[in-house]
C-alpha cells in the first residue's frame, strides 16, 4: 500500500515537473528546444550514480551482516542503474547531434567513461547469473560491486580532469551551488526534475526489491520440493541440496 | 626500433617511462589478481575474465598511454603530473580494495 502511494506521488511529480520543463520554462537562447533534453539527461545520470552507490553500500552491508535481503537491494539497484545509465547515454546522444554535431565522440572522457560504467555493470549483472549458490553469489557480487564503484568518481570528475567535448557541471560542483551558471527558472526546473526522478527511482527500487525477494523465495521452494521428491523416492538427495536452506 | 625511426628522445624521457611502467604494472597486477579471484570458481571463466576486467582496467591503460606520450614529447601541455597522479591513485585504490575484498572471494 505504501509502495503504491509512493508510486502515485512519483508519477504525479514526474508529470508535473515534465510539464514545467517542457512547456513553461522558456527554451534556451542558443540551443533551442534541444536544451530541454537536459531535464531528463541530468536526473538520469544522477540516478545512475546513486544506484551504483547503493549497490556498493548494500554490498558492504552484506559482507558485514550476511543478510540476503541486502544482496537483493544490491541487485535491484544495479539493474535500475544500468537502465538509467543507458537512458543518460541515449538522451545525451540525442542532444549531442543537434548541439555538438555528433552523436558520439570517443575522445571525450565523460562519454567514454560513462560507456565503461555501463559495460562494468552489465558485466556485474552477467556475473551474478553465472554463480548458482545464493550465498556465494552474494558475497562475490558484493565485492565486485564495491570495486566497480571506483568508476563513479572517475566518470563524475572526468569533465574537470580532462579536456573534452562534454561541458562541466552546471549546478553540481560546490562553488556553483550558491551561484548557478543558469537563470533560476532553469535551475528550478532541473532540480524539480531531479527530485521527481528520484521519487520514481525509489518506487522502482522497492518494486524490484520485492520481485527479487519473491524470486528468491520461489527458488528456495522449488529446491525444497526437489529435496522432498528425492526423499520420497528413497534416494539420497544430492549433497548440495541438503545443506542448510539459505535465508 | 620505434625510437630510432621516429627520432624520439628516449633518454630524456627514461625516468618518466620507467615510472609509468612500474605504476601501470602494479595497477594491472592488482586488478588482474582481483578479477582472477572473482572468476576462478565461475562457469565460463575464460570468457568472463577479460570481459569483466577490461572496463575496470581502461582508465589505467588510458592514463599510462597518455603519461607515456607526455613523457616522450617533453610534456608540451603540462599534463604529465595529472596522469601520473591518476595512475598512482588508481593503483592505491585497487590495491586497497583488492586486499580488502580478496578474503571474501576465497571463503568456502
Amino acid at each position: 500500500m505504501r509502495t503504491r502511494v509512493l508510486g502515485v506521488v512519483a508519477l504525479v511529480a514526474v508529470a508535473a515537473a515534465s510539464v514545467n520543463a517542457l512547456f513553461l520554462v522558456p527554451a534556451d537562447l542558443n540551443q533551442g528546444d534541444a536544451q530541454r533534453l537536459m531535464y531528463v539527461h541530468v536526473p538520469s545520470a544522477w540516478l545512475a550514480y546513486m544506484s551504483f552507490g547503493v549497490t556498493a553500500l548494500a554490498g558492504i552491508g552484506y559482507l558485514w551482516k550476511r543478510d540476503l535481503r541486502l544482496d537483493a537491494v544490491a541487485l535491484s539497484a544495479a539493474e535500475i542503474g544500468v537502465m538509467f545509465t543507458a537512458f543518460a547515454i541515449w538522451g545525451g546522444m540525442m542532444w549531442g547531434q543537434p548541439v555538438w554535431g555528433v552523436f558520439w565522440q570517443w575522445e571525450d572522457p565523460r562519454l567514454t567513461t560513462t560507456a565503461l560504467l555501463l559495460a562494468l555493470y552489465v558485466g556485474y549483472l552477467l556475473f551474478r547469473r553465472l554463480t548458482d549458490d545464493p550465498r556465494r553469489r552474494a558475497a562475490r557480487a558484493a565485492v565486485v560491486g564495491i570495486v566497480a564503484a571506483v568508476d563513479i568518481p572517475i566518470v563524475h570528475f572526468s569533465v574537470e580532469w580532462w579536456r573534452g567535448l562534454h561541458q562541466g557541471p552546471t549546478i553540481g560542483s560546490p562553488e556553483r551551488v550558491l551561484d548557478p551558471a543558469a537563470p533560476s527558472q532553469f535551475v528550478i526546473a532541473l532540480v524539480s526534475m531531479v527530485v521527481a526522478f528520484t521519487l520514481a527511482w525509489g518506487w522502482l527500487l522497492v518494486r524490484r526489491y520485492q520481485l527479487a525477494r519473491a524470486e528468491a523465495a520461489l527458488e528456495e521452494l522449488s529446491r525444497r520440493g526437489r529435496v522432498e521428491e528425492a526423499r520420497r523416492a528413497g534416494l539420497a538427495a544430492p549433497r548440495a541440496e541438503l545443506e542448510e536452506p539459505a535465508r | 626500433v620505434v625510437a630510432v625511426l621516429y627520432g624520439l628522445d628516449v633518454v630524456a624521457g627514461a625516468p618518466v617511462l620507467v615510472l609509468t611502467v612500474v605504476l601501470g604494472a602494479i595497477g594491472f597486477a592488482a586488478v588482474g589478481t582481483f578479477y582472477a579471484g572473482v572468476t576462478v570458481r565461475m562457469r565460463a571463466r575464460e570468457v568472463m575474465l577479460p570481459l569483466l576486467m577490461l572496463p575496470v582496467i581502461a582508465p589505467l591503460l588510458l592514463a599510462a598511454v597518455k603519461a607515456t606520450a607526455a613523457g616522450l614529447s617533453g610534456d608540451p601541455f603540462g599534463e604529465l603530473g595529472a596522469w601520473l597522479q591518476l595512475l598512482a591513485a588508481f593503483d592505491l585504490v585497487m590495491l586497497l580494495a583488492g586486499a580488502a575484498g580478496y578474503g571474501y572471494l576465497l571463503e568456502e
